[in-house]
């Protein structure tokens, strides 16, 4: 078939496809937080888990394809997991800072788990790794055991792209002119770091599944996924960038949140880190700087080849990390 | 699909007809397509790549470069220019000073401006939010003309290890504009990455990001100025509510959280039989 033809049908296919479903594992709302819904899978068996997601995509990039859904794996190892949904900020959350995040939202998402004053386990992802970090830090008690996915820590390593970007930014600026930072904004800088990629090549290989249903589902539920980005609440985007991207204080103890300094050392919980060897959004040493920062030797590493998607939906990531996750929680 | 990706397995049109058809896809993404430097880069190098082919690294390479030249030119092309700016500021001071709603005096406040003449009189606010925002329109076309060259120099460099790899690496498929164009990509994103690291790149990418909030923050009290004047609500007026909002937000919850302190300490009082102490 010529190239035009099969470009023109693998468009007109996934036209034909879309809207394309963002989750496939079924959840049922059992809470809300000021700005988040707290959903609920699987029957209610099992330690509970506490998922923190990034406040900057959508989190149903756990739970993107049936055959590999990080949420549906969790669920099967027998864990009760719970995945803190936050919601479109709207123009009145400006003002919301990242204490309000800690001291209410996932505050109040861990006392609604603790059953028997047995609090809830927690993983946190990318920046909800920080949150669920500095969270733990801050309220020793509320948290049974750590784990974080590809999460920065220490955000000056050389390899660092982003934060070398950000460094120079005048954010305060940036949030004064727009109040919430515009999801296209944040894209624009996540895309500028692989462009010819992903402005250049990634909608050409289209023509290559023109007959494949179920690949071109999977490139446009990914695609919904990339851009399916919520507005920052500007003062939380503003220290969470100045504090943590260009003065890198998670890792020096110089930061307060919730009333309280967020020390590493001051985490009792058992932590599990997994990061990504090729990731260029969390380079894997900024990740991995969270071992020696921990002041207890509970503590697992693993670092998985490939980039920072394929933590959530590589095959290797299924095979190797969520397995080995679930049996470290269940001996916790 | 290999075979079919040939130029020759079919009339040269199919080639021209698949680009046309990538650009419309990428016109259809409007924002995270056309108003992107890097796809209107990539467009220029597949147009390019396009053109009637022959096998001539050094012709096709020349080709590429001139269309990269021309890329930049029509991007220059279409950043604003002062004369727009000009005439926004006109419309923006008739609308924002209806008392003044005379052309002569519009007109003289900018004049002024270009002039930079003190600011005086019952408009001199406004002659200075006019100069802030000249000044800041400035400073954003400058440093978004130093990010386009950055772009440009990138897009350069790549052509040049393009031209070295078709010289060298004998395995690549000439005949295959997509094959040609993967290559053309893969090198230009080394060369991204190692140019993203240097000082300069930062700098240029702070220097348009902080430009265009500098632009944002100097043009926003003129626009909030003529929504004021026209009755309807400005950023201004919804800044002053949210903050307003916040506070009584953070004072409700401070109220709830002394409240429950309270009954937990009259529960437990009462739970241990002591007089609760009003």
């Amino acid at each position: 078939m010529a190239l035009s033809r099969q470009l023109e049908q693998a468009l007109t296919r996934a036209r034909d496809l879309q809207p394309v479903p963002a989750g496939t594992t079924a959840s049922e709302v059992v809470t809300t937080t000021p700005r988040a819904r707290l959903h609920h899978y699987g029957n209610g068996d099992g330690p509970p888990l506490l998922i923190i997601y990034s406040l900057v995509n959508r989190a149903y990039i756990l739970d993107i394809n049936a055959k590999r859904s990080v949420i549906a794996t969790l669920v099967a190892a027998g864990l009760d997991v719970y995945l803190l949904d936050w919601l479109y900020p709207d123009s009145t959350w400006r003002f919301d800072t990242l204490d309000d995040y800690l001291g209410e939202d996932i505050a109040e998402a861990t006392d609604y788990l603790t059953r028997d004053g047995q609090p809830p386990h927690v993983l946190g992802v990318c920046q909800g790794g920080v949150l669920a970090l500095s969270f733990a830090a801050a309220f020793p008690e509320a948290v049974r055991t750590v784990t974080t996915l590809v999460t920065p820590v220490d955000f000056h390593t050389s390899d660092d792209q982003l934060a070398r970007l950000a460094r120079r930014m005048d954010l305060a600026s940036l949030v004064a002119a727009t109040g919430n930072v515009p999801a296209a904004t944040l894209n624009a800088l996540f895309t500028s770091l692989k462009p010819f990629q992903l402005y250049g090549q990634r909608y050409l290989g289209l023509a290559d599944i023109a007959n494949d249903d179920q690949a071109l589902t999977e490139f446009l539920k990914l695609e919904r996924w990339m851009y399916d980005s919520p507005d920052q609440p500007g003062a939380a985007l503003l220290q969470f960038a100045r504090e943590f991207y260009q003065r890198n204080r998670l890792l020096t103890a110089e930061i307060e949140l919730a009333g309280r300094i967020i020390d590493l050392a001051a985490i009792r919980a058992p932590v599990f880190n997994a990061y990504a060897r090729d990731d260029h959004l969390v380079p894997a040493a900024a990740a991995a700087a969270l071992g020696p920062a921990l002041a207890h030797d509970d503590y697992k590493a693993i670092e998985l080849p490939g980039g920072h998607l394929g933590m959530f939906i590589s095959s290797a990531a299924h095979r190797e990390i969520y397995p080995t996750l679930a049996g470290w929680l269940h001996e916790r | 699909m290999a075979q079919d990706d040939q130029r020759n397995d079919g009339p040269d049109a199919d080639w021209q007809a698949w680009f046309d058809l990538w650009r419309d896809g990428l016109a259809a993404m409007g924002g995270a397509g056309r108003a992107s430097p890097w796809a209107a880069l990539t467009e220029a190098v597949w147009s390019a790549l396009g053109d009637e082919f022959e096998n001539d690294p050094a012709a096709l390479t020349d080709r590429l470069r001139r269309q990269c030249r021309q890329w930049r030119h029509d991007v220059r092309q279409t950043m604003p220019s002062s004369a727009w700016l000009m005439q926004t500021l006109i419309t923006l001071t008739h609308v924002a000073t209806p008392q003044a709603d005379d052309s002569g005096i519009a007109q003289g406040l900018f004049r002024d401006l270009a002039g930079r003449m003190p600011h005086l009189g019952p408009w001199q606010h406004h002659q200075a939010r006019l100069e802030a925002l000249d000044t800041a329109f400035e400073n954003y076309q400058q440093a978004l003309a130093a990010y386009l060259d950055e772009i440009g120099a990138i897009a350069e460099r790549s052509i040049d290890a393009l031209e070295e790899t078709l010289v060298h690496d004998s395995e690549i498929n000439r005949a295959n504009p997509r094959a040609m164009y993967d290559q053309w990509c893969r090198l230009a994103e080394q060369e991204y990455e190692r140019h993203i690291s240097s000082d300069q790149y930062a700098a240029a990418l702070s220097a348009v990001t902080n430009s265009w909030s500098e632009l944002q923050l100097a043009a926003q009290p003129l626009i909030d100025d003529c929504l004021d004047a026209l009755g309807m609500p400005s950023r201004r007026r919804l800044d002053e509510t949210q903050a307003a909002l916040e506070r009584l937000r953070r004072q409700h919850k401070a109220d709830t959280q002394a409240l429950r302190e309270r009954l937990a300490a009259l529960e437990s009082r009462l739970h241990h039989d002591d007089p609760v102490d009003d």
